[in-house]
C-alpha cells in the first residue's frame, strides 16, 4: 500500500501538466479570495472613515480610525422609524423564532410519518415530495391576498407562515427517523410511558444534532433574507431589510461611514455562528441548495 | 412516484421503501387480544391525528389555499368596488388575453423580463462546470485547500445587503476598480445606470457570489469516491483533464445531475438581487433590469393589479412542469449508470 502511494506520488509529481494546472488555478483562487477579502476590508475601511473624508476619496485609509461610528450606527440608522436597537431584536425574533417553528413542526410531523402507520401516512409523505418538486413562479399576490385576510401583514403574527412542516426539513429529518431504531420507544412504552413522552423524552433528544444543523441554517437564511420582511413587515424592519430600506430613502446626503459600520454589525452574528459550526454550516447549508 | 427519483439521489428516501420499514417498527400489536389491539390502535391514531393536526391545518392554509388562491386569481378581472367600498372581482381571461398580446409588443415589461430571467439562468448553467472544476481542485487537495474551501463559502452566508453594497461601491466612478482601469487608461463606464450594461453588471454579481453551494456539494460527492479507484488511475498515468471527465464525472453524476435538475425547474425562478440595486439613480421598474420573478414580487410591493402577476406566475408555473421532466428524462439518458 505504502509503495502503491509512493508510485502515486511519483506520478503526481512528473505529471508536468498537471502542475502547470494546479499552479493556473492556484493563482485564479488567489485572485479570486483577493477580490472577496479586498470588498470586504474595503467596507471595514469606509466604516471607519469621517462622511467628509468619505465623499472626498472613497478610497484613502482613514487618517483617524472613528470606532464611534459603530455606536452611532444604532441610533442614527432608522427605518420606519426603528432604530438599530430595534432592528437586531427584530432579526432575532423573525430569524430565531420562525427556525425554531420551523425545525420543531417539521420533527413533529416527520416523526409521526417516519414512525407510526395510519390511514393517510403516504398520502402526506407523497404531498411532501410534490410539493417539493413543483417550482411555483411567485406566489406573492396571492400570498399577499390571503395574508391580509388573515390580517397577519405587518404583524409578528406572520411568523405562522414559518410553522411549516411538510419542506426540506421534514425530508432530511424523515429519513434520519426512519433510520432510527425503535427499539428505545419499546423501552419507553414497557416503562409506561404515554406516546408524547416517549417523542419528547427518547426520540426527540436523539434527533438533536440534526434539528440543530437544520435551526442554524435556517437562522441564517432568515437573517440575511430581506424580501420578505421588506414585503410584509414594514413596521418590523429586521437588520437586512432595515438598512435596505435606509438606504433606499436616504439617498443623499447618506453617512456612508456609518451605513456600512451597520451592516458589518449586521453581519457579525452570522460570522461568530460560522466560526463556531463552521463544518455543520457547510455540510448542512449545501444540502439545503438542494430546495433550490 | 416518479418524482421521489429526484430525491432518492440525495436522500435515498423512497415512499415505499419507507413505508416498509415503518412497518417493521411500528408497535405490532397482538393479534389475540382483540379488545386491546382497538384500545391500542385507537390511542396510537389519537397521537397521530393529533400531532398532524395543526401542522396539516397550516399546510391547508399556506400551502394549499394560497396556491388555490394564485389560480383563482389569474381567471378573475376587477371589476369595480361594492357599497362598502371592497373590491369586485368577475370571472374572465382577461389576464390571459394581456398576456398574450405582449408578445408581440417589444418594449413589453412582463417579455423583457422573460428574456433576463433566462440571460439569469445561463449564467447559473455556465456556474455549474465552473464550481465543478473549482471542486474538482480542492477535493485534488490544492494549496491551500482548506483556507479557500472556507472563503469560497463566505458569500453564502454573508448578508446580500452588505456585499452589494460594497459592489456598488467597488464599481462606482472614482471607485476601486475604476482607479486600477485607469492605470491603462480606461474609466469605468456607469455601468449600473446604463440600460445596456445594468442586468450584466447584476449577473457578474451573481457570479461573483455565486460558487458556494454547489461547489461543496461536488466536493463532497468527489470524497465518496473510492481511494482504489484514483490510486489505480494515477498508476496508469491518466492526466488530470482525463481523470475530471473520464473517471470523477461519471461516478459523481447522480449529484450532477440533480444540481442541473434543480437548476431548470427553478429555471422561471432564476433571478439577482435587484430590489439591492435599485436606488441612487437606478430605476426599480426598469424593463432593461426586471425578470419574472422579481417582476410578480414588485407588483406585489405595489399591491395594485394584483391579478395579472398571479396569472403570469401560474402560465410560468405551468410551462416549467414539462420542462422538469424533459431535463430529468434527458439526464437519466445520459446517466453513465455507474455503481461502487
Amino acid at each position: 500500500m505504502r509503495k502503491m502511494i509512493s508510485i502515486k506520488r511519483s506520478f503526481q509529481q512528473t505529471s508536468k501538466d498537471y502542475l502547470v494546472a494546479k499552479i493556473i488555478v492556484f493563482v485564479l483562487f488567489a485572485l479570486y479570495v483577493f477580490t472577496l477579502f479586498f470588498a470586504l476590508l474595503w467596507a471595514i475601511n469606509a466604516s471607519l472613515k469621517s462622511q467628509v473624508e468619505f465623499n472626498q476619496d472613497v478610497n484613502s485609509l482613514p487618517k483617524e480610525w472613528l470606532f464611534s461610528n459603530y455606536i452611532t450606527a444604532f441610533t442614527a440608522v432608522n427605518a420606519n422609524e426603528t432604530n438599530m436597537f430595534g432592528m437586531f431584536w427584530n432579526s432575532i425574533w423573525y430569524s430565531c423564532g420562525g427556525a425554531l417553528l420551523t425545525v420543531f413542526t417539521s420533527s413533529v410531523t416527520s416523526y409521526v410519518v417516519a414512525k407510526y402507520k395510519f390511514p393517510g401516512r403516504n398520502v402526506i409523505y407523497a404531498i411532501a415530495i410534490i410539493t417539493m418538486m413543483i417550482p411555483i413562479v411567485g406566489s406573492f399576490p396571492s400570498q399577499y391576498r390571503v395574508y391580509d385576510t388573515l390580517k397577519i401583514i405587518d404583524s409578528p403574527l406572520i411568523l405562522i407562515t414559518a410553522a411549516a412542516g411538510f419542506g426540506f426539513e421534514f425530508i432530511v429529518l424523515f429519513s434520519f427517523f426512519r433510520t432510527l431504531s425503535w427499539t428505545y420507544a419499546e423501552a419507553g412504552f414497557i416503562d409506561g410511558a404515554s406516546h408524547l413522552k416517549v417523542f419528547f423524552r427518547v426520540m426527540l433528544p436523539q434527533a438533536l444534532p440534526v434539528i440543530g444543523s437544520l435551526f442554524i441554517v435556517a437562522v441564517v437564511n432568515r437573517w440575511n433574507d430581506y424580501m420578505f420582511p421588506t414585503l410584509f413587515m414594514q413596521s418590523y424592519p429586521t437588520l437586512s431589510s432595515g438598512l435596505y430600506i435606509f438606504q433606499l430613502e436616504m439617498t443623499r446626503g447618506i453617512n456612508y461611514p456609518v451605513l456600512f459600520a451597520g451592516l458589518i454589525i449586521s453581519v457579525i452574528p452570522v460570522i461568530v455562528l460560522f466560526v463556531c459550526f463552521q463544518n455543520t454550516m457547510m455540510e448542512s447549508m449545501s444540502v439545503g441548495g438542494i430546495k433550490g | 412516484m416518479e418524482q421521489t427519483d429526484i430525491l432518492t439521489a440525495e436522500f435515498g428516501t423512497e415512499s415505499s421503501e419507507a413505508a416498509e420499514v415503518a412497518e417493521n417498527n411500528a408497535p405490532q400489536p397482538e393479534k389475540d387480544k382483540k379488545k386491546k389491539i382497538t384500545k391500542r390502535k385507537i390511542s396510537e391514531y389519537v397521537f397521530c391525528y393529533g400531532m398532524l393536526l395543526l401542522p396539516l391545518i397550516q399546510f391547508a392554509i399556506f400551502y394549499v389555499w394560497i396556491n388555490s388562491n394564485s389560480i383563482f386569481m389569474a381567471f378573475q378581472e376587477f371589476d369595480g368596488y361594492s357599497d362598502n367600498g371592497g373590491e369586485l372581482f368577475k370571472w374572465s381571461l382577461y389576464n390571459f388575453e394581456r398576456f398574450f398580446s405582449e408578445w408581440s409588443n417589444p418594449s413589453s415589461m412582463v417579455i423583457s423580463a422573460l428574456k433576463n430571467t433566462m440571460r439569469y439562468f445561463a449564467a447559473g448553467i455556465c456556474m455549474i462546470p465552473v464550481s465543478f472544476i473549482v471542486a474538482y481542485f480542492l477535493y485534488k487537495k490544492i494549496w491551500g485547500y482548506k483556507f479557500f474551501r472556507v472563503v469560497f463559502f463566505l458569500p453564502s452566508i454573508i448578508s446580500a445587503v452588505l456585499f452589494v453594497t460594497v459592489y456598488k461601491e467597488l464599481i462606482e466612478y472614482g471607485g476601486p476598480l475604476d482607479m486600477f482601469l485607469s492605470l491603462f487608461g480606461v474609466r469605468v463606464p456607469p455601468l449600473l445606470t446604463d440600460d445596456a450594461t445594468a442586468t450584466g453588471t447584476i449577473i457578474a454579481y451573481t457570479i461573483w457570489t455565486g460558487l458556494g453551494v454547489n461547489m461543496i456539494l461536488y466536493q463532497s460527492a468527489m470524497s465518496r469516491v473510492p481511494k482504489e479507484v484514483m490510486e489505480a488511475a494515477a498508476l496508469d498515468g491518466v492526466p488530470w483533464y482525463k481523470e475530471l471527465t473520464q473517471i470523477i464525472l461519471p461516478m459523481v453524476w447522480p449529484t450532477l445531475s440533480t444540481t442541473l435538475i434543480l437548476l431548470f425547474t427553478s429555471i422561471f425562478n432564476s433571478t439577482g438581487p435587484i430590489l439591492l440595486f435599485a436606488g441612487a439613480g437606478v430605476e426599480v421598474d426598469n424593463p432593461a433590469t426586471m425578470t419574472l420573478s422579481f417582476w410578480i414580487y414588485r407588483q406585489t410591493q405595489k399591491g395594485v393589479d394584483l391579478n395579472y402577476p398571479a396569472a403570469v406566475g401560474i402560465f410560468f408555473t405551468l410551462v416549467s412542469v414539462p420542462i422538469v421532466f424533459i431535463t430529468r428524462w434527458l439526464l437519466n439518458k445520459l446517466d453513465p449508470k455507474v455503481t461502487y
